[in-house]
């Protein structure tokens, strides 16, 4: 009768999914999936396939247990002596959506969720506590809760927990619930035992039916081989470490390529023989002389300062270097030495990154005004080792020179046959830093030498030496430089480091006379630090007494 | 290891349509008590990963007859795919009460065994090789002597050209989580170490340590996100090369059971040191960003797919050593078990590509002042594992990695072959 009632329901739908189950009384929301006698709905007995309406109250004895399969999928087992009511349950198929609320007046329940469920619409009540259920599996009996997956809250005595996956509280006597915490020793075990079928009991099916043999042929059925259904348990998915160490490697191997590279070419530009092409200035002593009036013959000594460029072409093995390039207006003003271009017959040597010259090129000397059968000039670098031997011929082998990776200084003339006039000079020229290169903290000691001609305002010139030392402030922007030494004079003062420039000037005081010296250099890269080196001239003046000099100097180590 | 042997099994099921699913649960719902009707809806509601259904169905089996082993052996295995470790464990022990087949008594002890060490306090992997390695470019030097230095061409000497060379290395990678609580927060740790020692080109011994820690915040079970903070130091050639510091946030959420996608911001400090083989590495200073999605999914039963979509910033002090990076990984693990002396042994080979963009925000003049330097990588190779015994194998590595550049200076290949045992645990 209650079989064929359910059919009856059944067949006035054209599927149970097709449901809308309201808070109309009688209405299916599950049927009984399994039973293991006694149980009931309200007073009727409890059989396999029984439905399960709004409002019905599920009564289990001591040996009785039922599966609640409903209609969202939500199945509900039973377990013995339990009394349980769905006081609610609305689904709608089409959308997914409903809620289910159920009473667990005592006893066992093991609730594994559905549709309803997903959307955290489902709620179990109990006499002391309301359970409030999204996603998951839930075991309920008497006092205790356990949440074996997805999460819930409990709410009892005025108090409120939720509960993770695989976390346990026990609720009662009108107190809150205990806070959330791994269950007691053997409850789920002995939870499950409760949901299952004891010795002789077979859930409404005819002994046999579920024999290990029909089982397992059915599932073979299903399957189609001997995997069975739940497949395999896969570990939840580490980090894959082949892409982790293989990033890692990637990007190391990317920096030390940069490093690598850095360093070969520096390597390659501070030694042997680069192509590569400095920047500077130089300084010296152009020296005229009178050819008219009351003083004809009579020399003059006026120091010059200017701008120097040096291009070094190792596989050309020429060298060209243009003087004045940088602070002149017009070319008029430019002397140039030696040719890149393969086709000039200006003669020059590079022979390696310490040892270069050239020759004044034709129509290379103030663009060609000027009568050059009567000129001859030549710039020259000299070396350190040079550059020691020409402080220790002038008395002061001491001399602190430059230890410049970079940065190089030489001699530059330009002689008129048969006079004593022309110009008398020193070059420093370097790899200019940038102007982001500059710090802007820090300070930083350079030390290296300077070398200049010397001498009185029309008298002749020497040679003479001194050496440099410049402390640098990078915040304050200033410089302290000493010059000692040069012609037994010793300078000192500060300079100003220019804005938005790598470029410094400013004016030494000497100990001799009234002698000055104004300084005026940039600072250059080193192969391991972008301002690591400076370069520059030096102009002397005093009563009777010139000079014009260059000077290099390092970061000392 | 072991028990992903034995228990290797695939999900082979075509998964049904949904109003298919629905007419089969349509059909279990009039006859609850149809075996064949209950496994099919139980097969394809694992296909759709609604275990849940699937589990409700195999239950029922319980109460037809408790005395179904396998049918708890399954249990056992879909609760462990929720992640209800304690469900599990007790249909596995359920499962092992009474006569049972060798067979499931061996599956059921090897996911016990998992399940202990998933329900420990602490938990951990680690991976570590060492080996010999030998490189067609060890130093990573250009393929044509004829560079670019200070805007000219130059002749590169010949110590910084390629040269090959072997090296031992070693890698070590392990994670620990401590579990703080049963929700998945986790509060996880990571090492990365890897050291190698050139034969002869001494100058390019590596030493890395890359320890990652952190709190992962479970959203849900299925999601999470972390918060970690991440501290670097690097050695080359014997000196320190650079020391970082920084901090990432990552988010990741599982793709059913296929497998994870993870998406991360990180940032760290790179400070670079010279030193006598590489004095300039300090202008590699600066503030680096990384980014990017990687993805682990299970393709079939024995292929997998792993990803790492990124994107890298770095802002260094001098701006020709600043660039944007993009890049692409994947690879293809394939696993698969073969009988070795009449015992099966994993295996697993997976090929990898890779390609990466690399654009300078500024010409360095030291190689040449009017051209930006620019990029692309592209790597191709292939890893191959071999179980020996039980968590020791064999790795054999194989990579080409080119490298173009509109600097000649960078445009690089190497080939290069290692191999060594593996341990993980």
């Amino acid at each position: 009768m209650i079989r064929s009632t359910t059919l009856a329901i059944l067949t006035a739908t054209t599927s149970i999914l097709g449901l809308f189950c309201t808070a109309a009384p009688a209405q299916q929301v599950g049927t009984a999936s399994a039973v293991n006698p006694a149980a009931t709905i309200n007073t009727r007995t409890i059989t396999i396939g029984s439905s399960i309406s709004h409002m019905e109250r599920i009564r289990t004895t001591e040996s009785g247990s039922v599966q609640v399969l409903f209609v969202d999928k939500t199945s509900m087992t039973v377990g013995p002596n339990s009394d349980l009511t769905i006081d609610e349950y609305v689904f709608d198929p089409k959308s997914g959506e409903g809620k289910l609320v159920a009473s667990l007046g005592k006893g066992a329940l093991r609730f594994v969720g559905g549709l309803i469920s997903h959307a955290g619409n489902a709620q179990i009540k109990t006499s002391a506590a309301t359970i409030g259920i999204r996603g998951g599996v839930v075991l309920l009996n008497g006092p205790s809760v356990y949440m074996g997956y997805g999460t819930s809250t409990v709410s009892s005595g005025g108090g409120t927990v939720s509960l993770g996956a695989g976390e346990f509280t026990r609720t009662g006597n009108g107190q809150a619930p205990l806070p959330p915490g791994p269950p007691p020793a053997n409850f789920v075990s002995s939870q499950l035992q409760l949901f299952q079928s004891a010795g002789g009991q077979s859930g409404g099916v005819a002994a046999g039916h579920a024999s290990p043999r029909n089982v397992a042929a059915a599932e073979r059925r299903a399957t189609g081989s001997n995997a069975g259904v739940a497949g395999q348990a896969t570990t939840t998915p580490t980090a894959p470490v082949i892409t982790r160490i293989g990033d890692v490697r990637s990007t190391l191997d990317q920096t030390i390529q940069t490093s690598a590279q850095s360093r070969a070419v520096e390597g390659s530009a501070s030694g042997g023989r680069p192509t590569t092409t400095l920047s500077g200035v130089f300084g010296g002593v152009f020296r005229d002389q009178s050819l008219s009036g009351p003083t004809t013959g009579q020399n003059y000594n006026v120091p010059v300062i200017g701008g120097v460029v040096v291009a070094l072409d190792a596989m050309l093995n020429r060298v060209q270097a243009n003087f004045g390039a940088y602070n002149s207006t017009s070319a008029s003003d430019t002397i140039q030495y030696g040719s890149l271009n393969p086709s000039d017959p200006t003669a020059s040597n590079y022979a390696d990154y310490n040892t270069f010259s050239a020759q004044v090129k034709k129509g290379g000397v103030f663009n060609g005004n000027v009568d050059e059968s009567l000129i001859s000039g030549e710039m020259t670098n000299l070396s350190p080792g040079g550059t020691r031997q020409l402080a220790a011929s002038l008395g002061q082998p001491n001399l602190t020179v430059c230890q410049c990776e970079y940065t190089r200084w030489g001699f530059w003339n330009l002689k008129i046959q048969g006079t004593e006039a022309g110009f008398f000079g020193t070059w420093a020229a370097g790899r200019p830093s940038q102007v982001s290169d500059m710090p802007v903290t820090g300070t930083a000691s350079y030390v290296g030498h300077v070398i200049a001609h010397v001498g009185t305002d029309s008298g002749a010139l020497r040679q003479a030496v001194g050496n440099f030392s410049n402390t640098v402030d990078f915040a304050a922007r200033t410089g302290s430089v000493a010059v000692t030494g040069l012609d037994s004079t010793n300078y000192h003062g500060n300079v100003a480091l220019q804005s938005g420039a790598t470029t410094f000037s400013g004016g030494l005081a000497g100990d001799v006379g009234n002698r000055t010296m104004g300084v005026i250099g940039g600072f250059g890269r080193s192969s391991t630090n972008p301002v690591g080196e400076m370069a520059g001239s030096v102009v002397i003046s005093g009563t009777n007494y010139v000079g014009g000099g260059s000077f290099a100097a390092a970061i000392k180590r | 290891m072991h028990a992903q042997q034995t228990l290797l099994q695939a999900v082979t099921a075509t998964q049904a349509t949904q109003p298919d699913y629905d007419a089969l649960f349509n059909q279990m719902y009039q006859s609850p008590a149809n075996l064949d009707v209950s496994f099919k809806f139980a097969e394809q509601a694992v296909a759709r990963a609604d275990y849940e259904a699937a589990i409700g169905a195999l239950e029922r089996m319980l109460f037809f007859n408790p005395n179904l082993p396998r049918v708890k052996l399954e249990l056992g295995v879909l609760y462990l795919k929720l992640g209800s470790y304690e469900l599990a464990r007790s249909y596995f022990l359920d499962a092992l009460k009474g006569p049972v087949p060798d067979e499931i008594r061996g599956q059921v002890n090897a996911y016990l065994a998992q399940i202990d060490r998933r329900m420990l306090a602490y938990d951990y992997s680690v991976f570590a090789q060492a080996g010999l390695r030998h490189q067609t470019n060890a130093n990573i030097g250009p393929n044509d002597l004829l560079v670019r230095a200070l805007g000219q061409d130059a002749i590169l000497d010949g110590a910084f050209g390629k040269r090959p060379d072997w090296n031992s290395f070693q890698t070590v990678a392990a994670s620990v989580g401590y579990k703080l609580n049963t929700r998945g927060d986790v509060m996880e740790a990571s090492l990365l170490a890897l050291g190698s020692q050139q034969f002869k080109l001494s100058q390019f011994n590596l030493g890395l340590v890359e320890l990652v820690a952190g709190p992962r915040i479970a959203i849900g079970q299925n999601a999470s996100f972390k918060f970690y903070g991440i501290g670097d130091m690097v050695w080359l050639g014997d000196s320190n090369y650079f020391n970082a510091a920084g901090g990432g946030i990552s988010a990741r959420g599982n793709i059913g059971e296929f497998g994870f996608i993870e998406g991360f911001v990180e940032g760290r400090h790179r400070s670079f040191f010279n030193s006598v083989n590489f004095p300039t590495a300090a202008e590699q200073t600066g503030d680096f960003l990384s980014s990017g999605v990687v993805t682990d999914l299970r393709l079939t039963s024995n292929w997998r797919s792993t990803t790492r979509v990124g994107f890298d910033q770095n802002q260094a002090i001098f701006d020709y050593n600043s660039y944007k990076r993009y890049s692409i990984d994947v690879a293809f693990p394939y696993d698969f078990v073969l009988p070795i002396f009449g015992k099966p042994h994993q295996f697993v080979i997976a090929p990898t590509l890779g390609f990466s963009w690399a654009n300078y925000a500024a010409p360095n003049a030291i190689i040449d002042p009017t051209t930006l330097r620019n990029d692309s990588e592209q790597r191709y190779g292939a890893i191959f594992d071999a179980q020996i015994y039980d968590n020791v194998g064999l790795r054999t590595q194989i990579q080409y990695s080119k490298i173009e550049s509109s600097l000649p200076n960078y445009r690089t290949s190497n080939f290069a072959v290692g191999f060594g045992p593996t341990v993980r645990f």
